[in-house]
């Protein structure tokens, strides 16, 4: 149980990872709201 | 609320797989883009289907939201605020002009108004960054203001398909296609401009006040 936890929480961080980079190379997220976005994704 | 889940979400991934605090932040970011779209695009399928407006609420807000992904604009105070003022302009726009009777010359005259006007302001002002969100190296500026102007290159050679199958098969419903993609475009450009700030400021504050009752909440982000 532990071991599919832990690959669904993998899982999940690789998807969040890739969606975070796919936003930070746009100018917002596209609807009207705005985050605060991490410092280390800004250039 | 999202908020929130995001935090948790993120904090137990942390724990789990030790990853250091950058790339928990990174993972929270994209947790909340996840869910905030999920969230806006339910909201507008959703209200979208109760009117029986759902293709043009689509088309109206798929037309702002990749637009507005490369030219920026203004933004509510909250996700809350902002899916609703997704299904208001969305919903409410493609009910509106589903219940007018479009003639083809009225379209194309909007089309050519839209288009002009579009292609200028995005010109002038894309693209438009945030305070959570700045831009700030030159050439990423230059080449979103490239990919907003592609990207209304692109709507009008849709648009342009549409109003020919308009020509053929003359529907009327092809016309309110048509309007709702003018719609979105007019109202992405208007959020580049000073004046959109301040109408997405007074609905926030609008909303905040009424439906979402967190008195509080605009003085604190101002703050």
């Amino acid at each position: 149980m532990k071991k599919i936890n832990a690959k669904v929480l993998m899982t999940l961080a690789a998807v969040a990872t890739v969606f975070a980079s796919l936003v930070s190379t746009s100018a917002c997220f596209g609807f009207t709201y705005q985050p605060e976005e991490p410092e280390c994704l800004r250039d | 609320m999202i908020d929130k889940v995001c935090t948790r979400l993120s904090n137990k991934i942390g724990r789990e797989l030790q990853v250091s605090e950058n790339e928990k932040a990174v993972i929270h970011y994209g947790l909340f883009a996840i869910i905030h779209t999920s969230i806006s695009i339910g909201a507008i399928v959703l209200a979208g289907s109760l009117l029986g407006v759902l293709i043009p609420a689509l088309i109206l807000s798929v037309t702002t939201v990749i637009l507005r992904k490369y030219s920026g604009g203004a933004h509510a105070s909250s996700p809350e605020s902002c899916a609703i003022i997704g299904v208001i302009i969305s919903v409410g726009g493609a009910w509106l002009l589903s219940k007018m009777h479009w003639n083809l010359i009225v379209v194309i005259i909007s089309v050519l108004v839209i288009f002009i006007l579009g292609f200028y302001k995005v010109y002038q002002l894309a693209p438009v960054d945030s305070m959570a969100k700045p831009i700030r190296k030159q050439e990423k500026k230059e080449a979103l203001k490239k990919k907003s102007i592609f990207t209304l290159g692109v709507y009008l050679v849709g648009t342009i398909g549409l109003l020919s199958i308009y020509l053929t098969k003359q529907k009327d419903i092809v016309l309110v296609w048509v309007m709702c993609i003018c719609i979105g475009i007019f109202w992405q450009i208007l959020t580049l401009t000073p004046l959109g700030h301040l109408i997405v400021e007074k609905i926030d504050l609008f909303l905040i006040h009424t439906i979402l009752r967190r008195k509080g909440e605009c003085t604190d982000e101002k703050d």
